[in-house]
């Protein structure tokens, strides 16, 4: 019997089984080639692409500028009727506006000062200066597109000042004022990219935010481009920057306010439609749509109006004259 | 010379002469005793490994994937803090958001030496996204600085990449350390059952191989089968009290170490993510209750919805020394002023005051909930730190016990097949 051979053998074992449990063998893994790696770019949150269109419900014939005529002249700051929505919001204290803090000229935090500043703010601050005699008696409430109705008709805010486009099928759900804004859907594109109509953008990305006309517009487009829609305008343009949409069509207002903050940007096509902007307030509040049109009828006609445009818009061109409001009754 | 019979009966059939009984005999002894010499040693080499593991790797990378998702998370809730402070953002909150970003990466550089195919997975996302996270990062930072809104929409960007993207391969690379950590100290752990075993066949074998060759010889010892069996004996003793050292060693280290540092860990993630939802909740501005939600549960998942339970109760309650309960008893005192700061940060900006809301909140103050949170989060440092050297100073007692015990049973085992070699030998001998 060879002892030591068995020995060398047995050693020879006990070698090769403690290099096997002490290397596990990791050199042979394939490794993957750094010249697949390919850069994923990040998205906003909430985009959807493709943006999923509601169809438009059916709405019956009307007016959609036509909105509820002032009662008289405004009551003093302070003397609002008992028993009216005025009272119970100079109860409360504070006006509670929806807006959006994400529109750029309109209404968006200035990060200079933290402060809500624009165009729609001036319209809610003259709102709070009639009914308590201070501008600033409000209270901001940053609400995404989608939810501009959701949040009136549950009552979380006494009014939403946030381009909201009057139509017929919105008005069966709530009130609006009389218009304060006119604005038409057009595009937003890069300079150079050679879009200049929705004809040019079939089978391609065009970004709007969910919930609002534009998408719809977009989606009923003959070219056919493919809808993207986000909660708001400026993820819009985000996605414009990275190259992920090829436009954003909205408002032309809006589009002015995107461009002015990326100068690479420009405005371009026909109008597609027409957006008269309202106040949106309750159904349940005729007697608050009567108080906000007296204060847009004041606006109009003391100036302040066109020194507003004149402040926050001047990239549109010079102040037209306001939007002349239209009643029902 | 008389050469009795065996009552064996041969593979075919014969009886078996003496000397080739004694060269079956010596033959299995020296099997067996391989055999087990091999268990013990691959044993003793492979809790070693463990150990050395624990110390070397899976301890270092646990605690790389600690400071890898606290920086990130902290990087996160410091930039949309800086966003929400007016103009340009405060430069101490500034420096906090580059050394940040400067120890994630250092942590991921480490994490990506001794990462297995799985985190190496986890760890591509990480390297791969963070540069585009302080991309956006940048670019919001130059629009902030223009006056326009744009940069707001980067920030919430950025946001959304940490926390749906980046936060959660950080936290799967956290969870596999803690894992492989907890299966290493298993591992090397526990009664060595195999080797006791292999050792107890070893010595009965040697002994019956005595009973055969005593009957043969009419020699009542054979003195190498004797020395043979008492190294039989001194082997696995030795085995087992090293194994149990280092069980014991381990099983502390897992106990007072590894099972606080899950808690305390997970004390730290919610205490972050709450600090990322408090400033949410504000840059939200009204529409944030998503966000304030989301606050309420992280810190009643930090201290219980009364303050008194929840992950830091219970890593008090674990905690094994009382100045490790001191410091996380500081965490949890912290943690309940930060909830009752947050309440007036809420009550502000519920009763219409923003603008007073954003400055408590976004004040440093000594009694400022940043300051507060600031102190809670040192806390948790101290504890994490305290208690990730636990782990491995007990790893480290457990490798001690272990040293040499592989080596030692070779030799052991040598000398044992040494020894019935020579104790059979001679008895074939005879038979020349």
């Amino acid at each position: 019997m060879s002892s030591q051979a068995g020995l060398r053998a047995a050693c020879a074992a006990l070698l090769l089984l403690t290099v096997a449990a002490g290397c596990g063998g990791a050199d042979d893994e394939p490794r993957v080639a750094a010249s697949a790696a390919r850069a994923v770019v990040p998205r906003p949150l909430n985009v959807e692409d493709p943006a999923d269109v509601p169809s438009a419900g059916p709405a019956p014939d009307c007016v959609p500028r036509a909105s509820l005529r002032p009662a008289g002249p405004l009551p003093g700051p302070g003397r609002m009727p008992a028993g009216t929505a005025m009272a119970r919001i100079a109860q409360r204290g504070r006006l509670v506006v929806g807006i959006d803090q994400n529109a750029y000229l309109f209404s968006y935090r200035d990060p200079a000062t933290g402060d809500l500043v624009g165009f729609e703010i001036d319209i809610a601050r003259a709102i709070a200066r009639a009914m308590f005699g201070d501008p600033k008696a409000i209270e901001f409430r940053s609400i995404t597109t989608a939810d501009r109705i959701p949040v009136i008709e549950r009552g979380e805010v006494d009014m939403v000042i946030r381009t909201m486009t009057m139509t017929c099928e919105r008005w069966q759900q709530v009130s609006f004022s009389t218009e304060y804004l006119t604005s038409h859907q057009r595009l937003l594109v890069r300079r150079g990219s050679g879009i200049r109509e929705f004809a040019h953008l079939g089978g391609r990305k065009v970004c709007a935010t969910r919930g609002s006309t534009s998408i719809r517009a977009i989606a009923a487009q003959p070219s056919r481009p493919i809808p993207v829609s986000t909660d708001s305008t400026l993820d819009c343009l985000v996605l414009l920057q990275q190259g992920q949409v090829d436009a954003v069509s909205t408002i032309d207002v809006l589009l002015a306010g995107l461009a002015a903050q990326d100068p690479t940007t420009e405005i371009t096509g026909a109008a597609v439609s027409d957006e008269p902007a309202g106040v949106g307030i309750s159904r349940r509040s005729p007697e608050l749509v009567r108080f906000v049109n007296g204060v847009l009828e004041r606006i109009r006609s003391d100036g302040t109006w066109s020194r507003s445009y004149q402040r926050w818009l001047p990239s549109l061109g010079r102040a037209p004259a306001p939007p002349a409001p239209v009643y029902r009754d | 010379m008389r050469v009795p019979r065996v009552p064996l009966k041969g593979r075919f059939g014969g009886r078996i002469a003496t000397p080739d009984l004694y060269r079956l005999v010596a033959a299995g002894l020296v099997m067996i005793a391989l055999c087990s010499g091999i268990a013990g040693a691959a044993t003793a080499w492979h809790r070693s490994a463990l150990t050395s593991d624990i110390t070397d790797v899976s301890g270092p990378l646990s605690v790389g994937a600690q400071e890898l998702y606290r920086s990130l998370s902290d990087a996160d809730a410091t930039a949309t803090n800086a966003f929400l402070a007016n103009g340009v953002e405060p430069a101490g909150l500034r420096t906090r958001y580059l050394d940040d970003i400067a120890r994630a990466t250092a942590a991921l550089t480490v994490a990506l030496r001794s990462a297995g195919d799985e985190d190496a997975a986890r760890l591509t996302v990480l390297a791969d996204q963070l540069p585009v996270y302080t991309g956006l990062v940048e670019t919001a930072r130059s629009y902030n600085r223009l006056g326009v809104p744009l940069g707001g929409a980067y920030v919430r960007e950025a946001s959304g990449l940490m926390r749906l993207t980046l936060l959660p391969a950080a936290q799967d690379l956290l969870e596999s350390a803690q894992r492989r950590l907890l299966d290493a100290q298993r591992g090397a752990a526990g009664l060595p059952w195999a080797v006791l075993l292999a050792g107890l066949v070893t010595l009965a074998s040697l002994l019956a191989a005595q009973v055969l060759v005593a009957r043969r010889t009419n020699r009542v010892f054979n003195v190498g089968l004797v020395v043979a069996s008492l190294i039989a004996v001194a082997s696995p003793a030795w085995s087992i009290t090293a194994t149990g050292v280092a069980s014991r060693q381990l099983e502390a280290g897992r106990r007072d170490g590894s099972a606080l540092v899950a808690l305390l860990a997970d004390a730290r993630r919610a205490s972050l993510q709450a600090r990322a939802d408090e400033a949410l909740t504000l840059i939200a501005r009204g529409s944030g209750a998503g966000f304030e939600k989301d606050f309420r549960a992280a810190l009643a998942e930090l201290i219980g919805p009364d303050g008194t339970g929840g992950l830091l109760g219970r890593a008090s309650s674990q905690a094994p020394t009382e100045a490790d309960r001191a410091v996380i008893e500081a965490a949890r005192a912290e943690a309940r002023r930060w909830s009752d700061l947050h309440g007036q940060v809420r009550r502000l900006d519920d009763g219409g005051d923003y603008q007073q809301a954003v400055r408590m909140a976004t004040d440093t103050g000594p009694q400022s909930p940043s300051a507060v949170f600031g102190r809670l989060d040192t806390a948790l440092e101290a504890a994490l730190a305290g208690t990730n050297d636990r782990v491995d100073r007990h790893a480290g007692h457990a490798g001690g016990a272990l040293g040499g015990l592989g080596w030692g049973l070779v030799l052991i085992t040598l000398g044992l097949v040494g020894a019935v070699i020579a104790g059979i030998r001679p008895r074939i001998g005879e038979y020349r």
